[in-house]
């Protein structure tokens, strides 16, 4: 079925984390990125590991046994404390736009200053 | 002109490009290795991840499409494309360089259907039909062998590269993209087009371009032919900055709005799909014909072709009613589709390293072990699951704030108006929210 | 010779290497080698194995070039002493079978790979000279005549279920009969209790002692080491359907409903769970002889295998003592 489930996980920074992982249908896998934790589960055979959410953030977490055709898409979502990534994403937007909006400004300010008269004398 | 560098100018470069031997032979190691997909995917192990049409097209090709050849290089995946070669040849009458003699009815373009319009469909086809395509070896191939045959017959029939400009969907957004690239083909000096009567440029490019009077890089595939058939040396190939070819002065289509609107929508959809953790989103995706997979067609094309579009117009609209300019809706939608230029290409860059990244770890051992048969030509060991790792993650968000900051610039400088903050706001908040949502979808 | 020759000559070579290796690699590669047999494994809904009969003469060695085309699966072969060998998809693994008997054997998978996994079966036939492998003697549902698909609720059941450590400290006062191998194959445990509850012997033993000393009885015809080799059996093969602890809750039937044997209508419409071992009313009337007349035959209008070519003999008893343990302690 090519699906984790609960597909999102949340838990809070240093929280110890037990996975159980029962495979369904087929021999599944579970390897979550940022941690070094996998596990394989054969339908019959629960597996359980544990481990401590030290790192906070968004990983997604993914099936590490070859499981059929949508196999590298089997994906899921585990949220440990705050995603600071995310909403460091949103302000460095912001920027991003105050940014673009302010150098435009800047070089058509430039490109309007008059130039300075030139002094000459002859004679 | 201060902000080019004439290419040609460098002798080595100069003669690399005027001899036709470097492009003739990448060009045949290209037809030879597009040769070897196909029947990899054909012969090959049904598994993806394990057979090399499915690594090789969709993680090494596609990557060094995303994050090299077009943002470096515009275009430049075109000029060494096995795709065109065997109807070109069959139409020059000669492999290394036209004979003349070729064969072919050489028809033009129905009128009807030129323009972005069919490459935009053809891309959102294959976003349609992608969870199995990128993961069924024969369907990646078969897909592959009809695009080359498709390219073959569009070549007997009209005059030169009729599939790559008017079907190909990669050339689609590459053409699209091409405008912000870096790379461009010009004429040195206008006066000395002028004084010469025989365009022997017009004639000699596959493109169907005018050379001379090429204003924009959408439609130059970087084959070089002009150059090496103008007899007065006059064609440069300049390096620019990035997005020379959006401005407030530069013309574009609704056509071209359109398909920088599906490659938007694609960015998104395929975050959704691939990336996010809704299983049945992509096994609806996956079971063509089912009825999920309609409700999934459904949403996508209603996403594509009513609210992203939507979303757009209302945005133009309002930049209008805030900044009081008068202009004809479309008219301002075609002009304005310039944002979603380096805002679409950003976004894709940045989900292609969301993927790419952990699945390059399959391209060594896909390369030892090219059908999953049971090679093992360099001994490579066979790939672990891979992960996204905190700097790919930055990585995506770098981009799609790079991509923002550019739209926004673009924004500003497009539209012309006495108050460009009143009527572009609209549009920057437009593509704000885009980014929000790839953000999300990526790093969320 | 011209460029233009020189040119076509280059891209004829080039693409005839591209294409002669893939092509070289799947016409040549089953002619290479002794005997070389591809075979594909694939979900039953994707086809099974791509051979259903492997052809072998005695004496001379197959080799097998195994594959997987779609997800994890295995090549075992059934009452061998060959040890499964895993088959990851995509990949190519190679071995060699040699068979010193004539005779039909049968290949299957040991990873489950889907709801129909168990139908994942082929068979190996063996000619050549010399006797047949030794004839197992007649299973002993056949040899006592017993309907398979027959489902005896006990009797009588306990209260709690019984601890075969408690009823250790009755063993003195146990009848010959009661530890002996026939009356164990041929009795069900709660058959066993009534003939114990009519003993003048145990007259003074409590019902819930009684339950306990069938529980030792039962038990002592296995060991710890025999229940723990069919816990392996049972957790590969078994446990994905009937549950890890045996209460017929296991991964594949979650979507069926539970066995009502009141409502026989909806029982022959409808595949519905196995049966909880852990409920003292369903094991506790069946012989040990009809458990395993179950497990070699299956069917009985349910999902149930039929493991009579995989399991030898003797792992079949061992399983049947280990499911008892699900009831009793």
């Amino acid at each position: 079925m090519f699906q984790f489930s609960p597909a999102e996980i949340t838990v809070n920074a240093g929280d110890r984390v037990t996975i159980e992982l029962v495979a369904t249908d087929v021999v599944h896998g579970f390897s979550l990125d940022g941690y070094d934790f996998n596990l394989t589960a054969e339908p019959g055979q629960t597996v359980s590991k544990t481990f401590v959410a030290d790192h906070s953030g968004s990983f997604r977490f993914r099936c590490s046994v070859a499981c059929g055709n949508l196999h590298p898409f089997m994906i899921g979502k585990l949220q440990v404390g705050q995603n600071s990534l995310f909403l460091r994403a949103i302000a460095l937007g912001i920027l991003a736009v105050a940014a673009g909006m302010w150098t435009l400004h800047s070089s058509a300010r430039k490109a309007s200053k008059p130039t300075e008269p030139i002094g000459m004398s002859a004679g | 002109m201060m902000n080019r560098v004439d290419l040609t100018r460098f002798p080595t470069i100069r003669s690399l490009l005027r001899s036709r031997w470097p492009q003739f032979l990448i060009r045949a190691i290209t037809l030879a290795g597009f040769v070897f997909t196909i029947l990899a995917g054909l012969l090959g192990s049904a598994v993806g991840s394990h057979n090399f049409s499915i690594i090789f097209v969709w993680i090494a090709w596609w990557t060094a499409l995303k994050l090299f050849f077009i943002p470096f290089g515009g275009r430049s995946w075109c000029s060494i494309c096995p795709i065109p070669m065997p109807g070109e040849w069959l139409q020059n009458g000669g492999i290394l360089q036209p004979k003349g003699k070729g064969i072919g009815l050489n028809l033009r373009w129905p009128k009807f259907l030129r323009g972005d319009w069919l490459q935009a469909g053809g891309f959102m086809m294959i976003g349609l039909f992608s969870a199995v395509t990128l993961t069924s070896p024969l369907v990646t191939a078969l897909v592959l062998l009809g695009i080359i045959v498709l390219s073959l017959v569009l070549s007997l029939v009209f005059e030169r590269r009729a599939f790559c400009n008017y079907l190909c969907p990669i050339g689609g957004f590459t053409g699209l993209y091409a405008q912000a690239g870096p790379v461009e083909v010009r004429v040195k000096d206008s006066s000395v087009c002028a004084a010469h009567s025989e365009k022997t440029c017009y004639t000699a490019c596959p493109w169907g371009q005018y050379p001379l009077a090429l204003k924009s890089s959408t439609a130059c595939g970087l084959c070089m032919e002009c150059l090496r058939v103008c007899p007065k040396d006059n064609i440069a190939v300049n390096l620019r900055p990035w997005g020379s070819d959006l401005g407030p002065k530069t013309k574009h289509r609704l056509d071209e709005t359109f398909l920088g609107l599906v490659m938007l929508a694609s960015a998104l959809i395929d975050s959704a799909v691939f990336l996010g953790p809704w299983g049945e989103l992509k096994s609806a995706a996956y079971a063509i014909g089912s009825g999920s997979w309609w409700v999934f067609a459904g949403a996508f094309l209603l996403l594509t072709l009513v609210i992203l579009p939507g979303l757009f117009g209302l945005a133009v609209w309002a930049g209008q009613k805030l900044s009081g300019v008068k202009e004809s809706l479309g008219k301002a939608m075609a002009q304005q589709g310039q944002v979603l230029v380096p805002l679409g290409m950003m976004a894709w860059i940045a989900f292609t390293v969301s993927f790419a990244f952990t699945k390059f770890g399959y391209v060594l051992p896909v390369v030892s072990d090219p059908l999953g048969n049971g090679w093992n030509f360099l001994g490579t060991a066979a790939a672990g699951v891979g992960q996204e790792t905190s700097t790919s993650l930055f990585l995506q968000v770098g981009l799609l704030a790079l991509g923002l900051f550019w739209a926004t610039r673009v924004a500003g400088r497009i539209t012309g108006s006495k108050n460009p903050g009143k009527q572009s706001a609209p549009l920057i908040a437009f593509s704000a929210l885009f980014t929000l949502a790839m953000a999300w979808l990526l790093v969320g | 010779m011209n460029k233009e020759t020189l040119a076509r000559i280059l891209v004829i070579v080039l693409v005839a290497a591209a294409a002669a290796i893939p092509l070289a690699g799947y016409f040549l590669t089953p002619i290479l080698g002794v005997k070389t047999i591809e075979l594909h494994a694939r979900m039953a809904e994707n086809g099974g194995w791509s051979l259903d009969t492997i052809q072998a003469v005695v004496g001379q060695p197959v080799h097998l070039r195994l594959t997987s085309d779609d997800v994890m699966h295995s090549f075992a072969i059934g009452k061998s002493d060959q040890a499964p060998i895993d088959i990851v998809p995509g990949e190519v693994v190679e071995t060699t079978l040699n068979f010193d008997k004539p005779g039909t054997y049968t290949f299957y998978c040991t990873h489950w790979c889907g709801a129909n996994h168990w139908r994942m079966r082929g068979t190996i036939e063996v000619s050549g000279p010399g006797p047949a492998s030794t004839k197992e003697p007649q299973p002993l549902f056949l040899k006592l005549g017993l309907d398979v698909d027959m489902v005896i609720p006990a009797e009588v059941t306990p209260a709690a279920l019984p601890s075969s450590g408690h009823g250790a400290q009755f063993a003195s006062l146990l009848p010959a009969y009661a530890t002996a191998q026939e009356t164990y194959l041929t009795s069900s445990p709660a058959q066993l209790w009534q003939r114990l509850r009519a003993e003048p012997g145990l007259a003074s033993v409590s019902d819930t002692d009684l339950w306990d000393a069938v529980a030792f009885a039962w038990l002592s015809q296995t060991s710890p080491e025999k229940l723990a080799a069919a816990q392996k059996l049972y957790s590969t093969n078994c446990a994905a359907c009937h549950g890890e602890a045996g209460k017929g809750d296991g991964v594949m039937v979650r979507g069926l409903p539970v066995i009502d044997y009141q409502n026989h209508q909806a029982m022959a419409e409808q595949r519905v769970r196995p049966p909880d071992f852990t409920d003292p009313k369903n094991l506790l009337g069946t012989s040990p002889a009809l458990l395993e007349g179950k497990m070699i035959r299956g069917g009985m209008g349910t999902g149930m295998p039929y493991w009579g070519p995989i399991f030898t003999q003797q792992q079949l008893g061992e399983l049947v003592s280990y499911i008892y343990t699900f009831v009793l302690k």
